[in-house]
């Protein structure tokens, strides 16, 4: 048995202890928002905060998540700045990695409000984007970290 | 089911026949509105691709793919332009596979590709919705007792004369009365939604994770299927010994399909762990003579031999063999993987006269089909139900359906609802792909330095070749798909040559982003950086230079552009652009 909490409830689960986190989520816990897109740690999709730091669930056993805070897109909140900007930006195109690349982005601003394009490019440097958004995420990110962007200009 | 439902259902098939463009009339409706009457909401439904609630709701329901193009928004848009409805109240809905949802350009199949979903759905949904207009101001005309010319639909009401509003939801009972009219007349007058940034409907869902993709998809009881396959193209499995792989705790049973071995598990993790203890002997096959090296030397020796015939215009073989200074260069382009982010997944709840498929499918009629001649059951006894999908390429526009067929026969043995999900290696090992290219080209210039002759053989599979799509797709041998933007190139060059060698290997093959313009946008336009006026440096600007068209959408340089010799006009609503490749 592994007791954690997720999205602020507390879970118990009965599987092996090396079980990757993802799947636990997504199959025993039916949160479906973070995704699976490569299951090595290599494209982001599966991004989650484990005691408030982002981590690759996909190669997390769960065994390690005994008595820790997970937090998944599902538990974001509604009118969190980043989900706002990423409407107003109109980030997503065909959205699968898209949770992955909020929860990233969540962290990077928790740690730093305010960040440059380096801050950016290095912390999302792990997040594909098959589809190709990184210019939106970008200025989302500035959005949501409250510098005013510009209207207009380059949007890719 | 009320009186008004009743009537709204007949309306439905009524028009559907009109809607579908003469195609097949098929009687069902879509499943949000058989949901909506058999929860006993009057609906009104004046065509298969909108739905008018009595509560105001506004529901279109798309019958393209969406993967990340923005179907969801772009097709309802064009619906709620001519219907006049608050934008605000319109919501999409997924379209099930049926005759009305077909693709209205492509013949008689469901298919989500070509760029073509806004060109192709602009008329028969701009038609739709204006249709829908006519019959609730025709409504509202008919309570007031006025002449429906003194009537206009705004936001989703209709005023009449002295202040008079009745409100869509208002008329939507009585709407679905009334004849639908075969010729509706389009508005007049500037656009409220088209051309305006809006936006995307699906956005929301896709930033909380609650948006559905083909690998979400879970029912209780569900089984996880992930499979072994042949380490080599074409294999098959000569044996195999499961001891170890059914000993994984929540391994649920280990069957043989065609694609290889199947580990069915209560979970992804599960299945994975008992495919890497699985024992298997495989039968490798000819494909396990197919190498790259050797392909390379094979396609290099084709592309020295004279090829079909694609094009011919003027004798490029004459000139170039009379030409001072030629240019001649060999491209070679790689397999690609269309890699979706979303790993290729399906999920398949077969009964004994029934089969539920839900999917992130850009094909649901050929899928549809594939998955009924497996299950050996009719086509209208397949349900495909077309998620999200996490990118799609052309990849989830299978010729061979093998993502869905594969699952069918698990299903097949299991006798329980399955997913099947393939790993980022399965995506990417188990092809399709973006074919091998070997190509070579020859140019020469005239005395002012443009092209006077250029000869291009193209050595590549045909993605149709040995598929369903063969016949309607390769005429005297030569697949359209190979020598597209080759053979159609906008260049008008006077003595061209374009030359076809499609030879066949184990390595399938299929259609991707764009098509023939991938490779041929290198060859071309790199070739063309090397051709272009003498005196100039570096690569010469090719497609504004070289169309000399001013296309109704360019700015800046490409209106300044010499106009050349080039005789190419963009199709009515499409501009010239470059091309990087
Ligand atoms: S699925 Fe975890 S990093 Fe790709
Ligand atoms: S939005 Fe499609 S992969 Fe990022």
């Amino acid at each position: 048995m592994i007791d954690f909490t997720v999205n602020g409830k507390e879970q118990r689960v009965d599987v092996t202890p090396e079980t990757p986190l993802l799947w636990v989520l997504r199959e025993k816990l039916g949160l479906t928002g973070t995704k699976f897109g490569c299951g090595e740690g290599l494209c982001g999709a599966c991004t989650v905060h484990i005691d408030g730091l982002p981590q690759r669930s996909c190669i997390t056993p769960v065994g390690d998540v005994q008595g820790k805070r997970v937090l998944t897109i599902e538990g974001l909140p509604e009118n969190h700045p980043v989900k706002r900007a990423w409407l107003d930006q109109e980030v997503s195109q065909c959205g699968y990695c898209q949770p992955g690349q909020i929860m990233t982005a969540v962290a990077l601003l928790e740690k730093k409000p305010r960040p440059t394009d380096a801050d950016i490019d290095s912390a999302m440097s792990g997040n594909l984007c098959r589809c190709g958004t990184y210019g939106r995420i970008r200025r989302a990110i500035h959005i949501a970290g409250g510098k005013p962007v510009p209207k207009g200009g380059k949007k890719s | 089911m009320s009186k008004g439902s009743t009537l709204s259902r007949r309306q439905f098939i009524k028009t559907s026949a009109l809607a579908g463009g003469g195609l097949l009339l098929a009687c069902h409706l879509p499943f949000g509105a058989r949901d909506a009457l058999a929860a006993g909401k009057t609906v009104f439904a004046p065509n298969a691709f909108l739905r008018i609630g009595t509560d105001e709701s506004v529901t279109v329901i798309v019958n393209k793919s969406e993967m990340g193009q923005g179907v969801y928004t772009s097709l309802p848009m064009l619906i709620a332009e001519e219907l006049c409805c608050d934008w605000k109240r319109v919501t999409f809905q997924a379209s099930p596979v049926a005759a009305e949802y077909n693709h209205a350009q492509f013949g008689p199949i469901m298919v989500t590709g070509g760029s073509t979903s806004v060109r192709s759905e602009w008329e028969r949904l701009s038609l739709a919705g204006a249709a829908a207009r006519e019959m609730l101001i025709a409504a509202a005309a008919g309570q007031w007792k006025v002449g429906p010319a003194a009537c206009r639909a705004e936001n989703g009401i209709v005023h009449g004369p002295g202040d008079r509003q009745l409100s869509f939801g208002q008329l939507a009972a009585q709407a679905a009365r009334l004849p639908v009219p075969k010729a509706p007349t389009l508005k007049s007058g500037a656009k409220k939604l088209l051309g305006k940034p809006l936006h995307r409907l699906d956005s929301p869902a896709k930033i909380n994770g609650t948006a559905i993709f083909g690998i979400d998809v879970a029912v209780p009881g569900m089984l996880t299927v992930v499979i072994a396959r042949p380490p080599v193209f074409g294999g098959k499995v000569k044996s195999f010994d499961a001891t170890k792989a059914r000993a994984v705790p929540g391994v649920y049973s280990i069957v043989e399909i065609d694609a290889g071995v199947a580990v069915v598990a209560d979970g992804f993790w599960p299945a994975l762990k008992g495919r890497e203890l699985l024992e298997i002997v495989w039968d490798e096959g000819a494909g396990a003579r197919v190498s790259t090296p050797a392909m390379r030397e094979e396609y290099a020796g084709l592309a020295a031999t004279p090829g079909l015939v694609a094009r011919r215009d003027g004798d490029a073989v004459a000139v170039l063999a009379k030409a001072g200074k030629r240019y001649e260069v060999e491209y070679e382009v790689p397999y690609l993987a269309h890699a979706p982010m979303e790993p290729l997944n399906c999920f398949v709840d077969l009964k004994s006269d029934s089969c539920l498929i839900r999917t992130g499918s850009q094909f649901q009629t050929v899928d549809r089909n594939a998955a009924a001649r497996v299950a050996g059951l009719k086509p209208e006894q397949v349900t495909l139900e077309t998620t999200f999908l996490g990118g799609g390429f052309g990849r989830r526009a299978c010729t061979g359906s093998d993502y869905v067929v594969e699952a069918v026969q698990v299903a097949m043995k299991v006798k329980q609802p399955i997913k099947v999900i393939r790993t980022r290696e399965d995506d990417m090992r188990a092809g399709y792909y973006r074919p091998m290219w070997y190509d070579r080209l020859a140019a020469c210039l005239d005395g002012k330095g443009m092209p006077l002759a250029w000869q291009h053989r193209i050595v590549g599979q045909s993605i149709v070749a040995g598929t369903s799509f063969e016949s309607a797709m390769v005429k005297d041998g030569i697949d359209d798909t190979s020598v597209e933007g080759a053979a159609n190139t906008p260049y008008a060059i006077p003595n061209l040559q374009v030359e076809l060698h499609s030879p066949r290997n184990a390595v399938p093959v299929l259609w991707w982003r764009s098509v023939g313009h991938s490779p041929y946008g290198l060859r071309n336009g790199e070739l063309s950086g090397r051709t272009g006026p003498p005196g100039r440096q570096g690569p010469v600007p090719v497609p504004p230079h070289a169309t000399g068209q001013t296309s109704p959408y360019s700015q800046g340089a490409g209106d300044r552009c010499p106009k050349s010799r080039l005789g190419y006009t963009p199709a009515q609503g499409m501009g010239t652009g470059h091309r990087r490749a």
